[in-house]
C-alpha cells in the first residue's frame, strides 16, 4: 500500500480549509490518481461529499476506506455514522460491530455503544456512554462537540418524553424539533472542522 | 435493509437520519442490486409524492371525463417509468426528473383520450380487472353454475368490503348521521377482515393491500412484484379464496 506523504496530506487539508464549498474533490482526486490505495485520501473525500451534499457518492468512498484498512477505526465509525443517518441502521450497526471489541478505554467504542442504545431509545445509556466517551476522547475535539449537541438533543427528547408521558405524536414532534436543531446547529458527523481539524493527523489504525 | 418505520418510529434513530441521505441510500442500493424490491422501495417512497402532483393537476384542469383516480394512476405509470429509467450519475434532483415526467404523461393521457375512451374511467377497468380474475376460477368450477355464482358473489362482496374503508381522505368531508356502515358490527367484520389480510402468505397481502387499500392497478402491482398481470390475477383470486374460507372459519 503506497501513501502521499504527510507534507502532500498536510497540503490538501489545508486546501481543504480554505474552499468555499466543502463538496470540491478535484484536489484529492488527484491524489487518489496517484495513490489509489491510501485510505486516507479516500475517507477525505468521502467526508467532504458527504458534507458537500452528495450523499451517494459519499458512501462509496468511506467504504472504500475501509475496504482497504479495515483497522481504520475512526473511517469505520464514519461510514456507520453515515449508515445511520441514512436510515440504515442495520448496516451501521454491522459496520460498527469491529469498534465493540476495541479496549474499554477506546472512545469511539463509547460513542459506538452510546449509539446504539439511541437506536434502542434508551436515552438515559446513551447520554451515559457518550459522556464517558467524551471524557476518553482528548485528541479530537471537533468529534467532541458533535458528541455534545447530540447529548443536548436526548436530553431534550428524555424530557420531552417524560413530560408528555411518552406520547407518541409528540415524541414525534419533538424528535423532529430535535432534528431541526441539528441542522441548524451545524451539528453533523461529518461537519468540515471535525474532519479537517482533528481526524487525518493520525495514521489509519491507531486510536 | 432500509427501516420504513412504518410502525412506532423509534425516536432515538430519528434524530440522526437526513432524508436526502435516506433518498440516497434507496438509489445507491437500486444500484447496486436493481430488483422488485429495491424499485418497489423506492416507489413507495416516492408515491405521495406522485400522488400530489396527480391531486394538483387534477385540481388545475376543469371537470371532464376523467376523475381523480385516473390521474393518480397516471401519475404512478410514469413514476414507475422515472424510476425504470433515471440515471443517478447526472446529477439531477430525482423529484425534479420525475415531475416533468409526471405532470407531462398525465397531460398527454388526458389529450388523448376521446369522449368515448374516457368513460372507462379508472374505477370500471379496476372493476373489470378484479372481475376477470374472480371469472377465471370461477371457469374452472363450472360443473355447479349456482355455487360458482355464489362464489364468484362473495368473492365481490369480500372484495367491496375491504375497499369500504379507504385511506383517509382529506378532501373527503365526514358525514356525521349514523348509518348501518357505521355500526359497530360492520366496523368488528371490517377490521377482522384487515386483520385476515396480514395473516395471507406475504405475496397474496402485498397484492391486496396495494390494490384495494392504496389503489394501485394490477398492471402497476405486477410490475412491483417482478411478474405478470395474469400472476398479479391469479394471486388476487386466491387471495379472496383464502381469505372467504379464513373468515369462514371464524364466523
Amino acid at each position: 500500500m503506497v501513501l502521499c506523504s504527510d507534507a502532500e496530506m498536510a497540503a490538501l487539508i489545508e486546501a481543504a480549509e480554505q474552499a468555499s464549498s466543502g463538496g470540491d474533490t478535484a484536489p484529492v482526486d488527484a491524489l487518489i490518481a496517484r495513490f489509489p490505495e491510501d485510505p486516507r485520501l479516500h475517507f477525505m473525500r468521502g467526508s467532504l461529499l458527504a458534507g458537500g451534499g452528495r450523499p451517494l457518492e459519499a458512501h462509496g468512498s468511506l467504504a472504500r476506506a475501509v475496504e482497504l484498512a479495515p483497522d481504520f477505526h475512526l473511517a469505520r465509525y464514519q461510514l456507520g455514522f453515515f449508515e445511520l443517518t441514512s436510515g440504515e441502521v442495520d448496516e451501521a450497526l454491522s459496520t460498527w460491530g469491529p469498534l465493540l471489541r476495541l479496549p474499554e478505554g477506546a472512545y469511539l467504542r463509547r460513542f459506538v455503544e452510546g449509539l446504539t442504545h439511541l437506536i434502542r431509545d434508551e436515552f438515559g445509556e446513551a447520554i451515559a456512554c457518550l459522556r464517558s466517551g467524551i471524557a476518553l476522547n482528548r485528541e479530537n475535539e471537533p468529534l467532541n462537540n458533535n458528541i455534545r449537541l447530540l447529548i443536548g438533543q436526548c436530553e431534550a427528547l428524555r424530557a420531552g418524553g417524560e413530560a408528555q408521558g411518552g406520547s407518541e405524536k409528540d415524541g414525534r414532534e419533538e424528535s423532529g424539533r430535535a432534528s431541526s436543531r441539528h441542522e441548524e446547529e451545524g451539528g453533523s458527523d461529518l461537519s468540515a472542522t471535525s474532519i479537517l481539524l482533528g481526524q487525518f493527523s493520525r495514521t489509519p489504525g491507531k486510536n | 435493509m432500509i427501516r420504513a418505520w412504518a410502525g412506532r418510529p423509534p425516536r432515538g434513530a430519528e434524530i440522526l437520519f437526513r432524508p436526502e441521505r435516506i433518498e440516497a441510500a434507496l438509489w445507491r442500493r437500486h444500484g447496486q442490486e436493481a430488483g422488485t424490491a429495491t424499485r418497489r422501495a423506492l416507489f413507495a417512497h416516492y408515491q405521495r409524492f406522485a400522488e400530489k402532483l396527480a391531486a394538483g393537476q387534477f385540481a388545475r384542469r376543469p371537470a371532464g371525463n376523467f376523475d381523480r383516480a385516473d390521474l393518480t394512476q397516471l401519475a404512478y405509470e410514469a413514476l414507475l417509468h422515472a424510476i425504470e429509467r433515471f440515471d443517478t450519475a447526472r446529477g439531477v434532483p430525482f423529484q425534479a426528473y420525475a415531475r416533468i415526467r409526471i405532470n407531462g404523461h398525465i397531460g398527454n393521457a388526458l389529450a388523448q383520450t376521446s369522449e368515448a375512451s374516457a368513460q372507462y374511467s379508472y374505477r370500471l377497468r379496476v372493476e373489470r380487472e378484479r372481475l376477470r380474475s374472480l371469472q377465471q376460477g370461477a371457469q374452472q368450477s363450472a360443473e355447479d353454475p349456482i355455487a360458482a355464482l355464489s362464489s364468484l358473489s362473495s368473492a365481490i362482496a369480500l372484495g367491496l368490503l375491504i375497499e369500504a374503508d379507504p385511506p383517509g381522505d382529506i378532501e373527503a368531508v365526514p358525514d356525521p348521521s349514523p348509518s348501518a356502515y357505521d355500526s359497530l358490527a360492520w366496523n368488528q367484520l371490517v377490521q377482522r377482515v384487515h386483520a385476515a389480510i396480514d395473516g395471507l402468505p406475504q405475496r397474496e397481502a402485498f397484492v391486496m393491500r396495494q390494490h384495494y387499500r392504496n389503489g394501485i392497478s394490477f398492471q402497476q402491482v405486477a410490475e412491483l412484484l417482478g411478474v405478470s398481470k395474469g400472476r398479479v390475477s391469479q394471486i388476487h383470486r386466491a387471495a379472496l379464496q383464502r381469505l372467504r374460507s379464513l373468515l369462514a372459519r371464524q364466523i
